[in-house]
């Protein structure tokens, strides 16, 4: 049967040092070959297209079962060197626009502190030169 | 299967399911592949907070990867498959055939005693490092 290549550990720029598809059991695939670029789908999702000449593994990277580990104490962050933090939702109206309301009631939508959208909001700059390189955005899972 | 389910022995096991690191096969680092990292709390080079909630944790070496591959047309065998504290892949040492060790990002299935290559000819499979340009656009076997 016919399949894509999977690649990890795939360079940006030349001769920079592979940069795409470095963390556990995530990988790329050539799609394409066009002029000097290759067409790569990348973890995300995003299809971009990458100079023919940089560097890549072949196969995806080790560890593909880390995502499904559950730690099990809080303690267990600490070593891993994240400490704890307050939620907005269980904040006072007055602290944050996802406070307040009675009981576990939602907090509406993700926002921060100061009433900003923090997940759907696009913030990518539209006038970044690599934006000609990119041809689908990545995919919200 | 290399995730594990524990048992409530004590409350911290009663929800936590562990890897089992079974492709591991040492847990000691090379020691001329590390380096002493000091940990940031969070902080960038002028001492201000960029990511908040960091700090603490277990100390760590940093091991030395070997991103660009550019070691060219000379064979390695796979060392050792490891674990790495900085990473969330494990990586794998391989020693070349003119005797230099380094460290790579471990891919899925390598094994000890296996052989990779990099270059610009190599054929396209698990471990070897090429050009885009020589990958080919599909292949018969997954990897």
């Amino acid at each position: 049967m016919f399949r894509l290549v999977r690649l990890h550990n795939i360079e940006l720029h030349l001769c920079k040092g592979a940069c795409i598809a470095r963390s556990a059991g995530t990988y790329a695939q050539l799609t394409a070959k066009d002029g000097k670029y290759a067409v790569l789908r990348m973890p995300s999702g995003e299809t971009r297209m990458v100079l023919l000449a940089c560097r890549a593994t072949v196969g995806t990277v080790s560890n593909a079962d880390h995502s499904l580990q559950t730690l099990g104490k809080a303690g267990r962050n600490r070593w891993l060197g994240r400490r704890p933090h307050n939620r907005g939702v269980v904040m006072n109206p007055v602290d944050h626009p996802m406070g307040g309301g009675e009981g576990r009631s939602s907090g509406g939508h993700p926002r921060s502190r100061k009433g900003l959208y923090a997940k759907g909001k696009k913030t990518r700059n539209v006038n970044k030169a690599s934006s000609k390189l990119i041809i689908s955005r990545k995919k919200h899972k | 299967m290399a995730v594990k389910k524990h048992n409530p022995v004590t409350p911290g096991t009663r929800f936590r399911i562990a890897n089992t690191f079974a492709e591991l096969t040492t847990n000691r680092p090379e020691k001329s592949l590390t380096v002493g990292k000091s940990s940031t709390g969070g902080r960038n080079s002028t001492g201000q907070t960029t990511v908040r909630y960091r700090g603490g944790g277990h100390k760590r070496r940093y091991r030395i990867i070997d991103f660009w591959r550019d070691k060219l047309e000379i064979p390695a065998t796979i060392k050792t498959i490891e674990y790495d504290p900085n990473r969330t892949a494990f990586i794998a040492l391989v020693a070349y055939a003119d005797g230099e060790k380094r460290y790579i990002i471990a891919p899925e299935g390598l094994k000890v005693g296996s052989t990779i290559i990099s270059g610009d000819k190599v054929a396209p499979e698990v471990g070897n490092s090429l050009l885009l340009r020589d990958v080919p656009l599909g292949t018969l076997t997954q990897y």
